[in-house]
């Protein structure tokens, strides 16, 4: 085991650097740069001296070859310092360090949430495959897979505040919003966070439900089920423990791509609701070009996509003895 | 013929599939018997409901096959006798047979076992289940049953995980796990077919000496009539969800009554045939679309002795032709058919 995980680190640590690369490269790939975009904001009227324009450039070292600033950034983020965001004129670490804690607030409940729901709707549909549930759950699940999030979160937002007269969006309650943190913002909080998380939850759980239910559907016909069943094991235990247990397995290896999925795949529906987390910010720094938010970002995000893979690759190591090492 | 001696008694059994294309009657009016101590064979083509058989007798008839008539009556260890069909295929009762009383072994060695559970865990399983034993007490009951089926490094193999070990010692370790608590029936759905043939040798070689020391009734579906001649001293003659024929080894060799064993006893080949002028003889035709079973006696369609009356018209009721040999066919005492050689190269333990 140890051999293989600090094999795998190596790796990591290779693909993250690859990955930084490209995530510096992509920032750049649309035509312009901060400052072009940063004039356009500019209420018409204001003249601006190409000289101010040269000056803009230079600060933000916007002058210097592609490579230089690569290397500049990278350097300053194995320090600990992810450089400036041009629009908030905030470090990025500062921007993230508040941002990315919501955001997991938000994802890693979403995530258990998904978990919890979906597996155990996943085997009671295979285990009673074409029963009424079943078909309720599948309805149920192709809606959630095929209604977009953002939209299904605009009409939650319109339904509580039309018949519930509540307020869906944001973390807080407007009442909460500035007040600092007491045990009645907390309540508020977790009370918000439950509509996100349904929203958040939605397609992942019905996709997982889809899943879950296929792979068990194949494993209940192994030969492997009917001998626990000829063994004398009653119904239920048999079935958690010989056919669920291989089904899981890709279920499981999708952990790894539902972390970031989690955080940066919520973008729109985020942005919809109004919540503090990274998805806003990330679309937000995309439009204006505002690159070393973006780039770090993008870093952040990918680091969790390769920890989540990580995970999931042990996670199946356990699950699956003929996985070798 | 039912006496003290007859453990399980199945009496005009029949097991449907309900499909949406129709009914197929894949065990249409089975009756039989196993006696204490004995081995029967149950021969068949492919569909002949000879798994589904063995399948309703421990109530495990995959959905949507269900039983609709007849009885299986068992006679358990403390005497009582029990009609499986009447349990309910969840009930305790049926649990508390199932892997302890009546053990199956299946055809596939590769997928019969969990292959994300070691050999040791599945047999501690089945012994933790049935006897009150702790883990520990298992695990070497484990190793012990490891050690009888000749199982070398039990102590290894139990920590092992069924993809590690080849196909006969996976079959080798079904078969320390369905002996694991002594049973009094043991079930072999075609347990060697999937095996090479010396390690199908090694395996009859096995049961057979097994049987003598647990002294149970093994019923062994085969569609290898060499096995049933080593294997076994009744046979039962399958064909569309009917026995056709039953009887002693020898008779139904020597003398077979029923058109359809004579023709499975011809269509094997035999060494020096060719030399002594014989053809290999096939039976004509195939088995009949189960959707859609012939009038009168379900064989009459391959049949060469049909009538064409009343072999279409009538269908014929299993009958004793001979003290303990049954045939179901019209002319069973008439048509006089040849049989073969009993093979001589049973196995000697």
């Amino acid at each position: 085991m140890l051999p293989y995980v600090a094999k795998r680190s190596v790796q990591m640590l290779v693909t993250v650097f690859v990955i930084s690369i490209i995530a510096f490269i992509v920032i750049q790939l649309p035509p312009g740069d901060f400052v072009n975009s940063y004039l356009a904001t500019l209420s018409g009227g204001q003249i601006v001296t190409q000289d101010a324009v040269a000056a803009l450039r230079a600060q933000f070292g916007l002058d210097d070859n592609l490579a230089v600033q690569y290397f500049k950034w990278i350097t300053n983020l194995l320090q600990g310092n992810m450089g400036i965001s041009f629009q908030y004129q905030r470090t990025v670490i500062d921007l993230l360090s508040e941002r990315l804690p919501l955001t997991l607030a938000i994802t890693i409940p979403t995530a258990f949430f998904v978990y919890a729901v979906s597996i155990p709707i996943g085997i009671y549909s295979a285990v009673r495959q074409y029963s009424p549930l079943d078909y309720v759950f599948s309805l149920v699940g192709f809606i959630g897979l095929a209604v977009p999030n953002f939209l299904f979160a605009i009409i939650m937002i319109y339904v509580t505040s039309r018949y519930f007269g509540g307020n869906v969006g944001g973390l807080f309650s407007p009442q909460y919003e500035l007040a600092p943190w007491s045990i009645g913002k907390v309540l508020d909080m977790m009370q918000n966070m439950s509509i996100a998380i349904l929203i958040i939850g939605t397609s992942g759980t019905a996709a997982t439900i889809r899943v879950m239910r296929g792979m068990l559907l194949d494993e209940l016909s192994q030969a492997y089920v009917e001998t626990a069943r000829a063994k004398g094991l009653s119904e239920w235990r048999l079935i958690m423990k010989y056919p669920v247990r291989v089904a899981i397995s890709p279920v499981l290896s999708t952990i790894g791509f539902t972390l970031p999925a989690l955080i940066s795949g919520t973008e729109i529906t985020a942005t919809v609701l109004n919540l503090p987390t990274t998805g806003p910010l990330l679309l937000n720094a995309v439009r204006s070009q505002d690159m070393f938010l973006a780039a770090s970002i993008i870093f952040v995000l990918s680091i969790l996509t390769v920890i989540g893979t990580f995970i999931s690759d042990l996670l199946l190591v356990w699950a699956d003895p003929r996985i070798k090492l | 013929m039912s006496d003290s001696n007859t453990i399980l008694k199945i009496d005009d059994l029949h097991t449907h599939y309900d499909t949406p294309q129709g009914t197929v009657r894949a065990v249409a009016g089975t009756s039989l018997e196993v006696h204490r101590g004995e081995t029967v064979g149950i021969v068949g083509e492919s569909g002949c409901g000879k798994s589904v058989m063995l399948r309703s007798i421990l109530r495990i008839v995959p959905h949507p096959g269900r039983i609709i008539g007849g009885s299986i009556e068992f006679t358990r260890r403390d005497g009582e006798t029990v009609d499986m069909v009447k349990l309910d295929p969840n009930s305790r009762k049926i649990r508390s047979i199932r892997g302890d009383e009546i053990a199956m072994i299946f055809q596939e060695p590769m997928s019969s076992l969990s292959p994300v559970h070691t050999i040791g865990d599945q047999i501690i399983e089945a012994i933790v289940l049935h006897k009150s034993v702790s883990n520990t007490e298992a695990r070497s009951i484990a190793i012990e049953m490891l050690g009888k089926v000749a199982m070398p490094r039990p102590e290894q193999i139990v920590d092992q995980y069924p993809h590690e070990i080849s196909g006969g010692m996976r079959q080798r370790a079904m078969i320390a796990m369905a002996l694991s608590c002594e049973p009094r029936l043991l079930i072999a759905d075609e347990p060697t077919t999937a095996l090479d043939v010396t390690t199908q040798a090694q395996i009859l070689d096995l049961m057979r000496r097994l049987q003598s020391e647990f002294n149970m009734a093994i019923m062994f579906v085969t569609h290898d009539l060499g096995v049933v001649a080593q294997m076994t001293e009744h046979v039962v003659v399958m064909y569309m969800g009917q026995v056709v024929e039953a009887g002693s080894v020898k008779e139904l060799f020597t003398a077979p009554r029923h058109p359809y064993t004579h023709g499975l006893l011809h269509s094997i080949p035999r060494l020096g045939q060719r030399k002594l002028g014989r053809r290999l003889v096939s039976i004509k035709g195939s088995v009949p679309d189960p959707f859609a079973r012939p009038s009168g006696c379900p064989f009459h369609t391959r049949c060469q002795y049909n009538d064409g009356d009343r072999c279409v018209r009538e269908e014929p009721a299993l009958r004793e032709v001979m003290p303990g040999h049954s045939a179901r066919c019209h002319y069973a005492e008439t048509l006089g058919l040849q049989g073969v050689d009993k093979p001589a190269e049973a196995i000697n333990a």
